[in-house]
């Protein structure tokens, strides 16, 4: 598949979002250059698979959200996000672990790069259970505007009769949640933090 | 402006179906109206949760797709691989320096060829009789290259005094310079270890020598080189140390495995 190709089906988001993703997750010269990348810096063969997922993770956000401005390949771009999602990964690890001094050397000598998606394992658990709990068309109706599906594809993949039910039920999804939110202020807090 | 209607300009401009016009009417309401603004917070708050839904989806699904694994940078497979590879290379370059140049046997006996032990005879002690001249003449002959006509002499004196050990040894002597080793080693043997004339250390040289050239096993040469060795008044020490570590060097061994 092309590099515009995949853009452009993320971009589009529904069904082709999702073969396009698993087309990079599948292939392997990208897959080679991220464990290698990840590997070099200290990484196992674990980390780098999970930067790996993370890199997509955020190079698929990133693309939804008009966010992609990269000029070269998606292979270096993907390298780039998993190096820096790495480092990241490294200082909160020094955070907990302050007597490893195996990774200081990597960590003095890159620039930090914010990325708030990598989230502890308390928080992440916290996240997911509260998900668990929701209405799962309304998980579906929301995950597919946040994907930036088209309104018209939206009801015909959810059964809904017109756009307009489509609209009108992701309105009341979006109320509904948000309401949610605001009774569990740990959640919100963690939400917040993530903006 | 309601709340539903608040969301609906709120989808339009995510959608990119606002003008500049109304998008400015928007933020100007946002900026001034608190309710809205706490609405956009909500929204945003939602669509957070969702990232992190859409996030986990997709860590699922990759969970659940088949990829061809990678090793890790030092994974026994891989450090096997390498340390095959390099074996390859190493065992190629040595052959190669063994095939073209390393100590092979035909180097290591010409370089010997000269080493032989001369028998002793009187006239090298300066005695100056006639059995001395007649044995350092044959010696001249087989220097010359005549070993022919030196081993019919000999023949004839060994007619006449066949227990002579330095005329057999001398025999020996011109044998092995005639080429003929396997007739020189078996003469040099006939001689007795506590002979009056006291070859034995040359004799042991020779035999090494007579076994170099025959291409014996070198385990059987060794043998008697560590003899020479370890006898420190040997006159072969020097020569024996160094066949000792030819033989005795990798690139022989390797030399030896091509041949």
């Amino acid at each position: 598949m092309e590099q515009e190709e995949i853009i452009g089906q993320i971009k589009a988001g529904g069904c082709g979002r999702q073969e396009a993703l698993t087309s990079i997750y599948q292939e392997h010269a990208i897959r080679k250059a991220v464990f290698s990348t990840i590997l070099k810096m200290r990484g196992n063969i674990q980390d780098a698979e999970d930067m790996y997922q993370e890199s997509i993770i955020i190079m698929d956000r990133n693309i939804r959200h008009g966010k992609y401005v990269h000029k070269g390949t998606l292979p270096a771009y993907l390298c780039g996000i998993a190096r820096m999602c790495w480092l990241n990964q490294l200082r909160k690890r020094k955070r907990t672990e302050p007597e490893t001094t195996a990774t200081d050397h990597i960590l003095k000598a890159q620039v930090p790069g914010p990325d708030h998606w990598l989230m502890d394992q308390e928080r992440a658990q916290l996240l997911q259970g509260f998900i668990i709990k929701l209405d799962s068309r309304c998980i579906r109706i929301l995950q597919l505007w946040q994907e930036r599906t088209n309104m018209q594809d939206i009801s015909e993949m959810l059964d809904l009769s017109s756009e307009m039910m489509a609209r009108k039920l992701k309105y009341q999804c979006t109320k509904k949640l948000a309401k949610l939110i605001q009774e569990h202020p740990e959640i919100e807090r963690i939400l917040k933090q993530s903006l | 402006m309601n709340v539903e209607t608040l969301h609906q300009q709120l989808d339009a401009w995510e959608e990119g179906r606002l003008t500049h016009a109304e998008i400015a009417d928007l933020h100007h309401w946002l900026q001034n109206n608190p309710e809205a603004y706490m609405e956009q917070v909500d929204r945003q708050l939602v669509a957070a949760l969702m990232e992190y839904s859409i996030a986990q989806d997709l860590r699922k699904k990759f969970a659940d797709t088949p990829v061809r694994t990678i090793s890790p940078l030092y994974s026994v497979k891989r450090v096997a691989l390498i340390a095959a590879i390099s074996l390859v290379i190493i065992v190629t370059g040595a052959l190669v320096f063994a095939a073209q140049g390393g100590y092979n046997h035909s180097d290591i006996v010409a370089d010997f060829s000269d080493a032989v032990a001369i028998p002793y005879t009187g006239a090298l002690r300066g005695e100056n009789s006639v059995a001395a001249s007649s044995l350092q003449f044959i010696i001249l002959l087989i220097e010359d290259g005549q070993s022919d006509l030196a081993l019919i002499q000999l023949e004839d004196k060994l007619r006449i005094e066949p227990e002579q050990s330095n005329l057999v040894y001398l025999k020996g002597y011109a044998m092995f310079r005639n080429g003929q080793f396997q007739d020189a080693l078996e003469l040099f043997n006939t001689i007795p270890a506590n002979d009056p004339f006291d070859f034995a250390d040359d004799l042991r040289w020779n035999t090494v020598l007579c076994k170099l050239n025959l291409e014996f096993p070198v385990t059987n040469i060794k043998q008697d080189l560590d003899s020479i060795l370890a006898n420190p008044r040997s006159a072969h020490q020097g020569d024996a140390k160094s066949l000792n570590n030819q033989l005795g060097s990798f690139w022989y061994w390797m030399a030896n495995l091509i041949h």
